[in-house]
């Protein structure tokens, strides 16, 4: 049970990280190496202010904020110096890298008994917890603490998918995702299709960010070497997420990016359990992302040469 | 009023691929008017339009529409005034986006994007009775992906944004050209009638010269980046295929006209 | 369908086999309609091997017989199978397409001149055939009158490229038997032609010219009992007089032409003469002239036409061979002599040295001509009615190294000639 509610609370905070990739992946056709970079960043900031005393809620928003400056370094550096996005992602990313230690002061961050964003939950819970710091769900006994933090981040995921979603729906948001589909058409319709860019790239920077400020909060530390590889986990997250719930409309598609993260999360949590090593992980992940991209195109010739063998014979 | 004076561009200034696309275009195209522009490959006819709308920096010269010089303005400002409809059926719309959603977009053409939700009852009710009046039975397709319609569709559906917002200049860069006949005799019958009916000012590229001829009010042809004719009012109603044709070979004989040849018909023209 | 033709003595004879309806019709009208255009006037069908025969068929032998009959030339279906005589009796057209069992000897040839009418006086008409003929092409010399010859009025209101001034217009009258060339337009005054002025050329009757305010076709005019044409004009060659000659020629080889030169030498040797005028109709094989894009009366002090590059405002050059297989008329003055009178008023042909001419032609749509001696006349009358002129050019001669594109040249037509025998200068 500790395992599960482990994933899942770790499958939600990533689904923030999730929906960042997805917005600029899937919506700006953006391929926004900076993830790795601000998701590091948005944990660094949270867990020093933290530490420093802020209240959670501020420290969060810090680090989100963090986040967003981060990603409309690189939409700057995409759209007025006309950097290729992927070396803008790696400059800002690589510089991320030494902002990151300046922030924290040293390469790692632990949060020993400070207050975080599941305190206030895990309050209320103790309140009713039956036997004393553990709380029975269905028969199981659970740690009020993990109980709290996946309460709260469930609710925290919940009201960003459901902002996320209302804005896309939006005029402003119509456009955004008109931006990745056509620059040209909407440039003609009166857009600053650049503006957007960098809009979508800080917003989705942001959500990266406070994933990273949760994941501090739950892991207890913020560590320099924490968002190597990020990029990929959200990638695969989302491509699986696209094959449970589709991407007709972006309610799905957002669905889809959050259960997504959620199943990678516990089927990577099941293989550490039967023994993977977690230093193979992200070739793993790797490998994974790669075969996604790669096996619909597999599939597809594969099928037309056997139906043209089929038809010749 | 479009109103253009003196426009020069140059591509690849100083290098071997120079190309002078636009040397000295003057043109004045009244309110109301629909003009066609008519000219051999490379003759400049899609820069100029390219340059009315904003997709490059002049070297030289300004455009004016409505008394108002356009010229600094970047290329989505002059969308508040400038509807367009491109050559690739693909360009004008976003394909993974419903019918719906992309005409919500053109709802706005130059106006401030705000929160308000973009498909709001009255916008759907107002999307579907315009798609409806289109008469090609895609009323009952507005919520899927515009990628799934055909090119002509596709075309329709711009035309129809371009000029959901009555635009001060409508320009079309051979916007049927691209199309199967048959449905480019639809868009091309659809364009004359928005057109008419808006009494809009429009600027058309066309290789047809059957359409130069048919639809717009005043003919204007290009060659080398420079206006070489123009035909309108009653000179324009009489003009015909064969006609135009003789122009542009009377314009290609003038080309070839070297000094050598020049010396001849001097000594010979008594 | 099958259409397979071969001569039989002085006949063509098309064999049609298979079915003749209204998705072939066409392709027979074509077929013989090149026959014609090469010369082949006597045509017969053979419909022994046709099939079927529908109304759309007999409408394109009934068009085939028509238009043959416009050139003097006879059409006939012959052998026939059965059931095309007994479908073409029904249709009550059996005396007209049908003919009997003929001889196939050259007795069936008609007499050449039999259809000379009246116009031109036959008196002592001979038929010689050249055999040295230039460039493979076969020359028939008629005569029409031993002591014809032309006179020539000369006009020179302008000198090219110079300012046209007042009262350099001068009206020219252009009616039969007139014939002539220059620039000049139509229209009440001086001055109400000054924008259009353009080049002209005029015979028989029939005036065409090019006005020069941006039209794209020629316009003419054509007499008749109460009309008679006239221009103003700022230059004109106009010659009056009796032909002397008809020359007819056709290629004796396949591809052989006659360039405007050869016409002039040709010409020059028939009518022994120094300075000579030609009048002609023939089918080209290809034009190189140019023609003014503006009107000189446009041009201001300050312009200098004449140079290039301002040229390209005011002439506009054919730069290819132009009008393949198109009928024009022609007319030229020419003369060997650079001390002759006539010669101030023309230019020298560069590819014959000691040559000058000036010639304007008038390009309209292909129609055959008869064979035989033709009446200048009618044959124009008939070239021009429902006809309209596609362009009207000033010959040149094209002598540049490697690009240029030589002489214009004919491929078959008939040349009415006549030497010059005086001229007079009209100065305004």
């Amino acid at each position: 049970m500790t395992l599960v509610i482990g994933a899942l609370t770790i499958g939600l905070i990533l689904s923030l990280l999730s929906m960042g990739v997805w917005i600029s992946f899937r919506v700006l056709r953006y391929c926004d190496i900076t993830v790795d970079g601000s998701i590091t960043l948005g944990a660094s900031v949270a867990a020093i202010l933290l530490v420093k005393g802020w209240s959670p809620w501020t420290a969060t928003l810090a680090a989100t904020f963090a986040g967003t400056a981060a990603g409309w370094v690189t939409g700057i550096l995409h759209t007025r110096f006309k950097i290729q996005e992927l070396l803008a992602g790696i400059l800002v990313m690589t510089a991320l890298y030494s902002v990151n230690l300046r922030v924290m002061g040293r390469s790692n961050v632990p949060l020993l008994d400070v207050e975080t964003l599941a305190s206030p939950m895990a309050r209320f819970m103790t309140r009713y917890a039956s036997h004393g710091d553990n709380l029975s769900i269905f028969g199981w006994w659970v740690p009020v603490q993990d109980a709290a933090m996946l309460v709260t981040v469930l609710g925290v995921t919940i009201a960003v998918a459901l902002l996320i979603r209302w804005f896309l729906l939006t005029h402003l948001g119509t456009a955004l995702r008109a931006t990745g589909d056509n620059p040209q058409m909407v440039r003609a319709q009166g857009v600053n299709h650049k503006t957007l860019v960098v809009f979508g790239l800080a917003s989705a920077n942001g959500l990266v960010g406070l994933s990273g400020a949760l994941l501090a909060q739950y892991q207890g530390f913020a560590d320099v070497q924490m968002g190597i590889g990020m990029m990929v986990w959200g990638l695969a997250s989302i491509i699986i997420g696209e094959a449970l719930a589709g991407r007709t409309t972006p309610g799905l598609a957002l669905c889809g990016a959050i259960m997504g993260t959620i199943l990678f999360r516990l089927l990577v949590a099941i293989a550490l359990r039967w023994g993977l090593n977690p230093n193979d992980l992200k070739l793993v992940t790797a490998l994974f992302v790669f075969a996604a991209l790669v096996l619909p195109s597999v599939v597809k010739s594969a099928r037309n040469s056997f139906s043209n063998r089929q038809r010749h014979a | 009023m479009l109103d253009l004076r003196h426009i020069h561009k140059t591509f690849f200034p100083g290098t071997p691929n120079e190309v002078q696309a636009l040397c000295g275009i003057d043109l004045l195209i009244p309110e109301g008017t629909f003009a066609a522009i008519i000219g051999t490959n490379g003759s400049g006819k899609s820069t100029l339009l390219n340059a009315v709308a904003g997709a490059f920096d002049l070297d030289q010269g300004a455009i004016h529409i409505d008394g108002k010089n356009i010229s600094a303005w970047p290329e989505y400002r002059r969308a508040s005034l400038i509807g367009r409809v491109f050559q690739n059926p693909f360009a004008g719309t976003a394909a993974e986006m419903t019918l719906a959603e992309n005409l919500a977009l053109s709802m706005r053409r130059g106006c401030r994007r705000g929160l308000g939700l973009a498909l709001h009852r009255s916008a759907r009710t107002e999307i579907a009775d315009r798609v409806r009046s289109l008469n090609l039975g895609l009323e009952n397709r507005l919520d899927n992906p515009i990628g799934t319609l055909s090119g002509g569709q596709r075309q329709a559906l711009t035309l129809l944004m371009a000029t959901w917002l009555r635009p001060r200049l409508l320009l079309l860069d051979e916007h049927t050209a691209a199309l199967d006949p048959k449905s480019a005799a639809q868009v091309a019958e659809l364009t004359l009638t928005i057109i008419r009916r808006e009494k809009l000012t429009a600027l058309m590229v066309t290789h047809s010269m059957p359409q130069a001829v048919q639809l717009p009010d005043r003919i204007i042809m290009m060659h080398k980046g420079r206006v070489v004719r123009q035909y309108e009012g009653q000179e324009k109603s009489r003009v015909r295929v064969p006609d135009l044709l003789a122009a542009f070979d009377q314009v290609r004989r003038r080309e070839q006209l070297d000094p050598a040849v020049a010396h001849l018909l001097h000594n010979q023209y008594a | 369908m099958k259409i397979e033709s071969r001569i039989q003595g002085t006949r063509m004879v098309v064999q049609v086999n298979g079915r003749l309806d209204a998705a072939w019709a066409d392709l027979l009208l074509g077929t013989v309609r090149d026959l014609v255009r090469e010369g082949h006037h006597q045509v017969r069908l053979d419909a022994s091997g046709l099939e079927y025969l529908s109304s759309a068929g007999i409408r394109s032998l009934l068009k085939i017989r028509r238009e043959l009959e416009a050139v003097s030339g006879s059409f006939g279906i012959a052998p026939a199978a059965p059931f095309v005589q007994e479908t073409l009796r029904m249709s009550g057209l059996e005396a007209l397409l049908l003919v009997g069992e003929e001889m196939p000897a050259d007795a069936a040839e008609p007499a050449a001149g039999d259809n000379a009418d009246s116009g031109t006086e036959t008196s002592a008409e001979t038929v010689a055939k050249t055999g040295a003929s230039p460039s493979a092409v076969r020359f028939e010399e008629h005569i029409l009158d031993l002591l014809g010859a032309v006179t020539v009025t000369a006009h020179a209101g302008w000198r090219p490229w110079q300012q046209v001034l007042d009262g350099a217009c001068l009206e020219v009258p252009l009616s039969r038997p007139r014939f002539g060339l220059g620039i000049g337009a139509a229209g009440r005054d001086a001055e109400d032609i000054r924008s259009r002025l353009g080049d002209f050329v005029a015979a028989a009757g029939s005036v065409a010219w090019l006005p020069s305010d941006g039209a794209d076709r020629p316009d003419y005019l054509v007499q008749n009992e109460r009309f008679l044409p006239q221009l103003n004009a700022i230059q004109s060659l106009v010659g009056e007089g009796k032909f002397s000659h008809l020359l007819r020629f056709s290629p004796a080889a396949s591809n052989a032409c006659v360039t405007l030169s050869d016409l002039y030498e040709q010409v020059l040797r028939t009518t022994r003469a120094d300075a000579a005028a030609l009048v002609c109709l023939a089918e080209v094989e290809g034009l190189v002239g140019a023609s003014l894009a503006r009107s000189p009366g446009c041009i201001q002090a300050s312009d200098q036409p004449g140079e290039f590059p301002e040229l390209r405002e005011w002439l506009s050059f054919c730069g290819e061979r132009v009008h393949h297989q198109s009928q024009v008329l022609v007319v030229a003055f020419f003369c060997r002599d650079p001390s002759h009178l006539l010669a101030a008023h023309l230019a020298p042909v560069p590819s014959r040295p000691g040559l000058l001419a000036h010639a304007h032609a008038v390009v309209l749509p292909f129609r055959p001509l008869p064979q035989g001696v033709l009446d200048l006349d009618a044959s124009v009358a008939t070239v021009f009615d429902d006809n309209t002129p596609l362009a009207l050019l000033h010959l040149i001669d094209d002598d540049r190294p490697a690009v240029g594109l030589g002489e214009s040249a004919f491929i078959r037509g008939a040349c009415w000639c006549a030497p010059i025998h005086d001229l007079t200068h009209i100065t305004t």
